[in-house]
């Protein structure tokens, strides 16, 4: 059957140490593999395919598992995030008032879909459920600024500061 | 105030406990006429009214003008209720099947023949369940019924809007993956159940860990990590996690299957290398003992009434790959094994002047509009892009049997290649014709890369002591068995 050939990239001597300092400073690696990922994606901002492959292997795991784990919980990513990350809220009420067309809008600007980064790396757009603040609904999150009652027509508004 | 919906008894064959049993309400009878209005039930009531909102129904149908009573009952009422065991499913009623109905007659009322006659109180038929008459939409099975079941029912109906007993419609998401041909096991993601069967026996029994559980919530496939395919992920292909499937979203890939659906299909043109011919032929000891040339007729003949749309030589590709650029300034090296012609395109083209498209499948593939399968001694042949199926003797044998094709009964008549032919005399270029030793892989191999003299077709035979480029996952074949081979092609091709 076919197989193509996997290329993975060859850690450099640095990238090697870093990683083994990470696993060393965990008691039981193995059995702290959240931790461990996200100590990895403190380091690197997301998690690459080398050095999980280099991860699983130090700690005696496969591959295949520590990407099942990184690709169930939203906390890791596995690109590399833009510089401003946007946080569509499409909790209940934000939904009611029109969450979806603000994510559309917001995809149409940036041409982007959800969970993507630009090609510039200015922005990663993520959708959540709830900030908390349904008052304010549709809300949307720049970094740590919250926008509330949020138009389609301010959206490029918003943007404008985040540079 | 609340307009009270109103609520009717109604009784057919049967004991009327279940009534009893509302009767028997005691206090709680009071709470029951608060929620409601019951405007008819003969046990406990003389009046009697048509209009009403909820109909409970106790007992069984027994006669045509009970039929007719509920189904007047069905059209006044919002809601019917089949009420207690004898109207959800008949009960003991239903008991009487053991008799015929005159013989029942002829028990309970003997010697009243007259009056039964064209009565129609008396004209009874097999018991019926209140659903085989009308639609029911709501049943309390009891024999009888629970008192404070009935009173649960009737708050239920009163405080919340009906909903009838209906199969709920459960929309499925089909995923719409890119279909992933690269593995021997391949996935079928709209069958899966996420089970995780698979992935616990590749990790936990075997340890090889090549598939697991990847994304989250309605997008979670198995798969590998960046979707590189189980191959290439350390697959052993043992097969485990296809047999503790238990939908059959794993399956092991098999040209045979596919081939059978895709024969009625569209238009295939067979390519037939006569070495694969002669392991086919040799497999058999009815076509064995003819005449090669005739044999080969019944093959392929047997090939035309599997369905394909032409059964051409590939023989003749063969050759032509090997003679046309006998003039030219670089050295000929041609090989009809693609693993070797696949390593010299890649690793000495520079140095001895190798073109990719002098190879036999690039002609086969440039001349024919048709989906291509070859039946070749190679599995190999698998990795180039054109050739879409590729039939080893084996897999032949099986796709006749599950086509039902008796090779024994076609007409050997019908079997004449289409298109060009290798004209009498021409070996197939598999046998060897300087030495009679047969060239091995890791020696022909060798000899390229160490010397410039080797010149001229080769006769690789990648099978003899493990392939030359590491691909096909076939078992190797013995020289002996190499040798039979070359004795029917010669035989065949009237080579002395």
């Amino acid at each position: 059957m076919m197989c193509e050939d996997v290329e993975v990239k060859e850690l450099t001597w640095e990238e090697k140490r870093t990683l083994d300092k990470i696993i060393g400073s965990l008691e039981d690696p193995k059995h702290d593999k959240l931790r461990l990922l996200q100590l990895v994606q403190n380091e690197y901002l997301s998690l690459r395919d080398e050095h999980m492959r280099y991860v699983a292997d130090k700690i005696g795991t496969s591959y295949t598992d520590l990407y099942g784990i990184a690709t169930f919980y939203s906390l890791f990513n596995l690109n590399p995030p833009g510089r401003h990350t946007i946080s569509v809220c499409m909790g209940t009420g934000c939904h009611v008032k029109g969450a979806q067309r603000i994510m559309k809008k917001l995809e149409k600007v940036l041409g982007i879909k959800v969970n993507g980064t630009t090609k510039d790396q200015r922005f990663s757009l993520k959708s959540v459920r709830c900030l908390g603040c349904c008052g304010l609904a549709p809300v949307i999150m720049v970094d740590d600024q919250t926008f509330g009652r949020v138009r389609t027509g301010q959206i490029e508004g918003i943007l404008e500061d985040f540079e | 105030m609340v307009k009270k919906p109103k609520v009717a008894f109604f009784d057919f064959a049967g004991c009327e406990g279940d009534q009893l049993q509302i009767a028997n309400l005691e206090e709680d009878i009071l709470e029951l006429l608060d929620l409601v209005e019951v405007v008819s039930f003969r046990e406990i009531m003389k009046e009697h009214s048509d209009r009403y909102d909820i109909a409970f129904i106790e007992g069984s149908i027994q006669r045509p003008i009970d039929e007719k009573r509920l189904k007047d009952i069905r059209a006044n009422a919002d809601v019917l209720i089949a009420f207690g065991n004898c109207a959800c499913n008949g009960n003991v009623n239903k008991l009487q099947k053991d008799w015929s109905i005159k013989e029942m007659e002829e028990e309970i009322y003997p010697g009243a023949e007259e009056i039964i006659e064209g009565n129609e109180f008396f004209e009874a038929y097999p018991t019926k369940a209140v659903d085989d008459v009308v639609d029911v939409d709501f049943y309390i099975r009891g024999c009888p019924v629970r008192s404070d079941q009935v009173l649960y029912y009737v708050k239920r109906l009163v405080s919340t809007p009906i909903a009838r007993n209906k199969d709920v419609d459960f929309k499925t998401i089909l995923r719409n993956l890119e279909k992933d041909d690269r593995s021997v096991v391949r996935y079928n993601p709209n069958k899966c159940i996420l089970c995780r069967r698979c992935s616990n026996i590749c990790k936990e029994v075997l340890g090889v860990d090549a598939l697991g559980v990847v994304e989250k919530g309605s997008l979670t496939i198995i798969s590998t990590p960046q979707n590189i395919g189980f191959d290439n992920n350390g697959c052993i292909q043992c097969g485990q996690c296809v047999s503790s499937c238990p939908v059959g979203s794993l399956y092991t890939y098999s040209v045979v299957e596919e081939l059978k659906e895709d024969l009625g299909r569209s238009d295939i043109t067979m390519a037939v290398d006569s070495m694969a011919l002669a392991s086919f032929v040799l497999r058999h000891d009815t076509l064995k003992r003819l005449d090669p040339e005739v044999s080969e007729k019944y093959v392929v003949s047997a090939l035309k009434r599997l369905g394909f749309a032409k059964v051409i030589m590939y023989d003749h590709y063969l050759l032509q790959s090997q003679v046309a650029d006998e003039d030219e300034d670089y050295l000929v090296l041609a090989s009809w094994c693609p693993s070797a012609q696949k390593y010299m395109a890649d690793k000495a083209s520079e140095s001895i002047g190798i073109k990719g498209e002098n190879s036999p499948w690039n002609l086969l593939i440039s001349e024919e509009e048709n989906d291509i399968c070859v039946l070749s001694p190679c599995t190999a042949m698998n990795n180039i892009d054109g050739i879409k199926y590729v039939l080893t003797a084996p897999n032949l044998d099986e796709l006749f049997k599950q086509l039902n094709v008796d090779i024994k009964f076609v007409d050997p008549e019908d079997g004449v290649y289409d298109g060009k032919t290798l004209p009498k005399g021409f070996t197939h270029p598999g046998i060897p014709r300087d030495s009679g030793d047969l060239l091995i892989s890791r020696d022909i191999v060798e000899r390229i890369e160490s010397t410039d003299q080797a010149k001229g077709p080769l006769n690789i035979y990648p099978c003899l002591k493990g392939c030359a480029n590491g691909g096909g996952n076939h078992p190797t074949i013995e020289v002996e068995e190499m040798e039979n081979r070359i004795e029917w092609l010669t035989k065949l091709r009237g080579v002395k």
